[in-house]
């Protein structure tokens, strides 16, 4: 295990435990993927801040769910915000209401050989398979409803969105560890 | 669907984007196999990437503080098996309460009943406890998974024996053992997983008046590659490394 995985996994058993410096760690270290994550699907600031605060919260209430045999606190993390955030899209679609702000001026995003693994690997993809999988990651829509929304038979769609995971997924194991 | 075709599927099981019968069928195939669950977990760096790509913009200052301040209290947060336990620890309660009442309306000897009622909560918590280990040892054995070794009894205490009940994946574990002298005073069994070069210290017990105990050892990841279960005779309170005799040693085949 590297130092890093060590001490992230540590920072979740104090988290466990109730230890909430173990929580402004976890915080400082991931609010700002949260935040992002959270912008990306709702591009609305105010809202994405509400789930930075709601994540948290309940990361936690929840810390002693987390697994560790089945993946990185970030991954986790992310889990949870996504879920957040798609739930909130999903209430707004429903309500009609659409702000679709467009979400502030891209700051920095962050150079981390991962960050940089994926971009490259989706640059690799065509552009279908690209924006496939973002109705899939960012908007949750079902396989059907991204068939609807790009007006290509669903196997098709199927077939896109695997082979764009699988590329990720390649791109992303010499860094695994 | 056949496990070939779900395990095609799995990319789209692990973004959500199955349709809500497949993804609801995906899991519970997932649930009851291994290969599935791991092909779907292989995903999850994937789709942490799709997040950790993204440009982050500052938050406002001010939101970690607000956060810290509001947090609520933290639940206690029994595993679902455990649900049950509060009830019927609840109705023994009642129960104890119930009778006590009666007595004390009868017979007014409230001290002696306070004591009794005390000795009842003491052994329905003890109840609880042991419900709670016997309801893991028995789910982890339902599982096909589950692996069973068994623990020799060492020159320090060879009339014990003892075995471990484990998960090989979601590294539960249950040491149940017999025939195991008490620990001389100030002294307590310790648990050791051992998978690398340093044991891993899984908690302490005591062997009850039969000798025997039954524990329930935390979840550790090293239990995922355990070569051997051991124990040792530890000071009490026990210790971050193995230093007293060793009393019961089993290796995984």
């Amino acid at each position: 295990m590297s130092p890093a995985t060590e001490a992230a996994a540590d920072v979740m058993t104090r988290l466990a435990r109730g230890e909430e410096a173990a929580l402004a760690e976890l915080y400082d270290r991931l609010s700002g993927l949260v935040n992002a994550l959270a912008l990306r699907i709702l591009r609305d600031p105010t809202e994405a801040e509400d789930v930075v605060q709601e994540v948290f919260v309940q990361a936690w209430r929840q810390a002693d769910r987390f697994d560790p045999s089945r993946g990185r606190p970030e991954a986790w993390i992310c889990t949870i915000t996504r879920t957040r955030a798609l739930d909130r899209l999903r209430r707004r679609v429903a309500r009609r209401e659409d702000p679709e702000q467009e979400a502030p001026e891209a700051l920095h995003a962050t150079g981390t050989e991962e960050s940089l693994a994926v971009r490259r690997a989706l640059a690799g993809l065509t552009e279908r398979e690209r924006a496939a999988l973002e109705l899939a990651y960012y908007e949750g829509l079902t396989q059907t409803e991204i068939a609807a929304r790009l007006g290509e038979p669903l196997g098709t769609v199927k077939t896109r969105i695997r082979t764009a995971m699988l590329r990720l997924r390649r791109a992303l194991e010499p860094l695994a560890g | 669907m056949s496990h070939e075709e779900l395990f095609e599927v799995a990319p789209l099981a692990a973004l959500g984007v199955l349709d809500p019968a497949l993804q609801r069928a995906f899991r519970e195939h997932a649930a009851a196999c291994p290969a599935c669950r791991r092909e779907l977990d292989s995903f999850a760096p994937a789709l942490t990437g799709l997040a950790l790509c993204l440009p982050s913009p500052r938050l406002r200052p001010g939101a970690r503080d607000r956060l810290l301040a509001g947090l609520p209290a933290r639940p206690l947060r029994p595993s679902p098996w455990r649900a049950a336990l509060p009830v019927a620890a609840a109705l023994l309660l009642a129960l104890a309460l119930w009778a006590q009442q009666r007595a004390v309306r009868a017979e007014g000897r409230s001290r002696e009943l306070a004591e009794a009622l005390a000795a009842e909560r003491e052994q329905a918590a003890l109840l609880g406890r042991e419900l709670d280990e016997a309801a893991t040892v028995s789910r982890l054995l339902a599982r096909p998974e589950a692996r069973l070794v068994s623990l020799g009894g060492q020159p320090a205490a060879p009339d014990a024996g003892a075995r471990v009940v484990f998960h090989p994946e979601t590294c539960e574990a249950v040491l149940l053992v017999s025939g195991l002298a008490a620990a001389p005073a100030g002294h307590v069994y310790e648990v050791w997983v051992i998978a690398g070069p340093v044991p891993i210290a899984a908690g302490t017990f005591q062997a009850n008046a039969a000798g025997e105990a039954r524990v329930r050892l935390p979840v550790l990841r090293e239990t995922a590659r355990v070569q051997t279960f051991a124990v040792t005779l530890e000071p009490a309170g026990g210790r971050p490394a193995p230093s007293g005799p060793l009393v019961l040693a089993g290796t995984v085949s």
